[in-house]
């Protein structure tokens, strides 16, 4: 019962972050072209204007309050509910702006202000905590209506509900070159994070097995955490130059001192950090015994890692590339300031232009990813756990 | 079987080894029996490379084990420990067939090899799809020895299997081994700090002290001549533990039966230990036991001969 | 666990024959690497230049949008990229000398970086738009109504009679001999260091804005030539009889073995960029930043209007 109270108390701080948002007068704000400030909103004016927002939300806090005053509840139908007053809400907001844009010459937009992302926040905060009966993490029902969110989501976009939106008016005009950002943005951190297990893994395993180079490793990794991300891509640039100039082949692959490869370098070497650590610990929790066992058995060295350490050590293996993958899709956002391309150029296009919807757009994109990226592992890790039998 | 030839070992500055010569005979259950530190484990490591000798060589089947290739010799000598070593990742039954998939035995042979093993280890066919975490002490033990014979090794090197298991489970285990060994005639060299446990099941004793053999002999030998000896590395209630070895039915066809009977008797096939512990608790230096509707006298004093002429057979 | 391996291993290597897949096919010329600064002007002229070599049968490689200017240029000089879009008075930044009289004359200031770069690097400078995209300083229309600007002498007496002053502007042009500090000894002000606000970069839009909202009680701020959203802000330039900044022309520039190889690329270029007037860029560049069209679009109708392409 513990845990049903911890998350009846998240989810009325969910609703405290919605009241602000409504309290707020930055809701929404409607700009007249990119740069200039515009008029804001606050959220009454919009509810006002949107009848269905405003049974939407009369359900929400009538439901919520309901919720938080009953011991036995029913999670499941709150998850449901809120649901349904996310997407409604992102409906409205969608019409709302949809209509008070009367200029159709494409420069007006609606801009998301503070109060918008509090209430979507304090919503999904609610949609969380409704998937934490009594301390189980209901993963599945959680993805789930995420899903359902996500293809409403997709669905009005499709259909141009959200066109009038600053972020997805960036997102249409420059189409392509979004697109075209967020793969190389995400190539880019999955090759270092690659890179990174492979480097990282071999590292952690001569490390396990002879302890002596365990602490040069350990050290070497930190070391490369410790530098800082512009100054490193700096130091790199002339060295890579020179050797470019010297050897023509490299170029054609693309190895210079700007472009892909030092960022290549530089994320590879954060990534270092987290899955030597995971790495050799995932080793180390091996027992003993099961090793002399393996062993005893007539395995030769390699059998005994490919098929008792290295599947034992998976999962903490697998929980270090998470988070090198993680930390790369962020750090990946500087490799736009020295011709690495990816969603950090169009970021940094954005503040050259004072475009904040530019900004939030690439900044939002970087985050989903993160957070995409993290959930699938994080789930395929505990999968693993569970059905391979350890704890 | 197995010959050691003037073997040393030493870990730096520290001698584990001094010069060791001794044979294991084949089919035997042979006990290497030492206090802690004595050079027992390091002995057993030796015969399946796991450790290789400073000097001295070793030999098995009269080939030096030098000549034979690691691989090959280790895959033909089933090992068991104390903390069994099961493969966490593994079910009970892709535990077992480890050795049997190393040696690339077909599905078919495998699957019934397994179930065999699981039979013979006493394990519920439901637990062929469990994992090592879902398993108790003694259970997870099973499952080792089943898989130490999966690949159906001569030799099987036990070192103190049983001692990390509660004293009931322990007992089990130990009939268990001594029962299969009826049927296998495995050649099992099993290493024990335990007296009880080392007189229960040796067919052969070997006393380890201070990195060199003191007394290799079978253990009732041991137990009558070398008394003194043997209590040097015990207490001394060393008779329970050859006691132990028979039960009432092994003995019975030694003894006269009675023509008829009426009165107080022992009828359950107890061990003739648990029968000493019968005449102590009723104050009798005899007791009446019934086997197969027959009934036996069984004395005090003959006991142990008894047990001893049932050894000796 | 071995199929995981597998998995991996095939994810990775679908994902580096994505990175081969995106090469362009082989056209017949080039390829040419075009490269420009992260800044709406140089997406829309850079774009431009793009267009134009492709109509005329260029394979191309984009690389709008690369760097920092300190990244450009060492990439041009490394041979990373061709051609890029750079500014004839940068001349004085890369090495070539001379006095600020020819920088501020753009003919002189021209030939002179043409000349340094020529000889030094084999880098050609080919021929630049007619608009001088200079930095400037820039006031709201009603302060400077409400004080009587409109020169940049105006602006001294403001100053000198105690107005309150709050400029921002970058940090090149507050210490530049050629630029504050060449203004300050032109008209004769001074301005204390509270009196400014000085960003480490050069992006104007965002000074605008903040003079636009008053940030920090910003009341004046660095503004260049062609600068798109003047009008829409309701902003004035105030004039500089003495033409004090360097004259910045924006211009092709070229790696010279290109301009060996392909020596038509002069007159294709020259023919385009003769007709970017100041007025030309301010519009092109108002559609990007303002009124946030893509560059590309905006590029590409320029040239269809004007007749370049079909």
């Amino acid at each position: 019962m513990n845990h049903g109270k911890q998350y009846r108390i998240t989810t009325g701080m969910g609703l405290l972050l919605i009241l602000c948002g409504y309290l707020t007068n930055r809701f929404l704000i409607v700009k007249p072209n990119r740069i200039l400030e515009g008029t804001v909103i606050n959220m009454p004016a919009v509810i006002k204007d949107k009848p269905i927002l405003f049974t939407a939300f009369f359900l929400l806090l009538a439901g919520m309050i309901f919720i938080i005053s009953k011991e036995k509840i029913k999670w499941y139908f709150t998850s449901a509910v809120v649901t349904f007053v996310i997407i409604l809400f992102l409906y409205g907001v969608g019409l709302y702006s949809q209509e008070v844009i009367t200029d159709f010459t494409q420069v007006a937009r609606v801009s998301l202000s503070i109060g918008f992302w509090f209430v979507f926040l304090g919503l999904m905060i609610v949609l969380d905590s409704s998937c934490h009966y009594d301390g189980n993490f209901q993963v599945n029902r959680l993805i789930g209506f995420l899903g359902i969110i996500l293809f409403f989501i997709f669905v009005m976009l499709n259909q141009g509900y959200f066109d009038q939106i600053g972020i997805i008016k960036e997102m249409h005009i420059r189409n392509e070159q979004y697109w075209i950002a967020v793969k190389g943005h995400l190539l880019l951190s999955l090759i270092a994070s690659l890179m990174g297990l492979f480097i990282g893994v071999l590292l952690s395993y001569i490390g396990y097995k002879h302890k002596k180079y365990k602490k040069y490793f350990i050290l070497v990794s930190n070391g490369a955490q410790v530098i800082p991300t512009l100054s490193f891509l700096g130091l790199l640039m002339i060295p890579l130059t020179l050797l470019a100039k010297k050897y023509a082949f490299l170029k054609v692959l693309g190895i210079s001192g700007i472009g892909y490869f030092p960022a290549l370098i530089v994320l590879t070497s954060y990534t270092l950090l987290p899955i030597i650590n995971q790495s050799i610990t995932g080793f180390e929790t091996i027992s003993r015994d099961v090793i002399i066992s393996a062993e005893a058995m007539g395995m030769k060295p390699m059998e005994v890692f490919w098929r008792i350490e290295f599947p034992l050590a998976l999962p903490g293996i697998l929980s270090g590339f998470k988070i090198a993958l993680v930390q790369s899709t962020a750090n990946c956002i500087l490799a736009g300031l020295v011709g690495g391309g990816g969603l950090g150029a169009l970021l940094f296009l954005g503040l050259a232009q004072s475009a904040s919807d530019l900004v939030a757009l690439s900044a939002l994109t970087v985050v989903m990813m993160a957070m995409i990226l993290n959930g699938i592992l994080s789930v395929v890790i505990g999968s693993m756990k569970k059905r391979k039998g350890f704890i | 079987m197995i010959h050691f030839k003037n073997v040393s070992k030493a870990y730096g500055d520290h001698q584990v080894l001094k010069d060791i010569d001794v044979s294991i005979n084949k089919g035997e259950i042979t006990v290497i029996l030492g206090p802690s530190g004595c050079g027992k484990s390091t002995l057993l490591k030796l015969i399946n490379k796991t450790i290789l000798p400073d000097e001295g060589d070793i030999y098995l089947n009269k080939q030096n084990i030098r000549d034979i290739q690691d691989t090959t010799l280790k895959r033909s000598i089933g090992y068991a420990i104390q903390g069994v070593g099961l493969f966490p990742h593994m079910s009970v039954k892709e535990n077992i067939s480890t050795v049997p998939k190393l040696l690339k035995w077909d599905k078919r042979t495998i699957d019934n090899r397994v179930q065999a093993l699981m039979e013979m280890m006493e394990l519920p066919e439901t637990f062929s799809k469990k994992y090592p975490i879902h398993l108790s002490g003694g259970e997870a033990q099973r499952v080792g020895v089943a898989r130490a014979l999966a690949g159906n090794p001569e030799i099987l090197l036990m070192d103190e299997p049983f001692g990390a298991l509660d004293p009931i489970t322990r007992g089990k285990l130990q009939r268990k081994l001594l029962n299969i060994q009826k049927k296998l005639h495995k050649t099992i060299v099993f290493v024990t700090h335990d007296v009880s446990e080392a007189l229960l099941l040796a067919d052969e004793l070997i006393l380890m002290k201070d990195q060199s053999i003191l007394k290799k002999d079978h253990p009732y030998k041991i137990v009558t001549e070398a008394k003194a000896l043997l209590k040097t590395f015990t207490g001394g209630s060393f008779a329970f533990e050859l006691l132990e070895k028979f039960r009432i039915s092994d003995i019975v066809d030694q003894l006269t039966g009675l023509q008829d009977f009426d009165g107080y008797c022992l009828h359950e096939d107890i061990s003739l230990k648990e029968v000493v512990s019968e005449m102590i608790l009723q104050g009798k230096s005899q007791l009446t036991v019934r086997n197969n509707h027959q009934y036996y006298r069984l004395d005090f004093y003959s006991l142990m001969d008894l047990a001893k002429r049932k050894h000796y057979e | 666990m071995k199929k995981i391996l597998v998995l991996i291993i095939m994810v990775a290597l679908m994902f580096s024959t994505f990175i081969a897949c995106d090469k362009e096919e082989a056209k017949g010329k080039g390829p040419v690497t075009v490269a420009t600064m992260i800044d709406s002007e140089g997406a829309i002229l850079g774009n431009m230049l793009l267009t134009i070599l492709s109509e005329n049968g260029f394979e191309t490689v984009d690389k709008i949008g690369l760097g920092t200017p300190d990244i450009l240029r060492k990439a041009l000089e490394t041979d990373e990229v061709d051609l890029v879009i750079d500014y004839t008075g940068s001349g004085q930044y890369y090495g070539a000398v001379a006095d600020a009289e020819v920088w501020s004359d753009p003919a002189l200031g021209y030939q002179a970086t043409y000349d340094f770069d020529m000889e030094t690097n084999n880098i050609i400078w080919l021929s630049p738009a007619p608009a001088n995209n200079t930095e400037m300083l820039a006031v709201k229309k009603e302060f400077a109504e409400a004080n009587q600007l409109k020169t940049m002498a105006d602006f001294a007496n403001y100053v000198n009679q105690g107005g309150e002053v709050m400029l921002i502007a970058s940090s090149s042009f507050a210490s530049n001999e050629l630029g504050l500090v060449g203004y300050q000894n032109a008209y004769g002000f001074e301005l204390t260091n509270d009196q400014m606000i000085v960003l480490s970069h050069g992006n104007t839009a965002e000074m605008l804005k903040a003079l636009y909202d008053g940030t920090n009680g910003v009341n004046v701020s660095l503004v260049y030539g062609t600068d798109g959203s003047l009008k829409e802000m309701e902003m004035v330039v105030l004039e500089d009889p003495e033409n004090v900044p360097p004259v910045y022309l924006p211009t092709p520039v070229l790696r010279g073995e290109l301009v060996e190889q392909y020596p038509e690329l002069e007159t294709m270029f020259k023919a385009v960029f003769d007709t970017l007037t100041l007025e030309t860029l301010q519009t092109l560049n108002a559609k990007v930043a303002f009124d946030g069209e893509d560059a590309k679009t905006v590029a590409d109708a320029y040239l269809k209007e004007k007749g370049f392409i079909k």
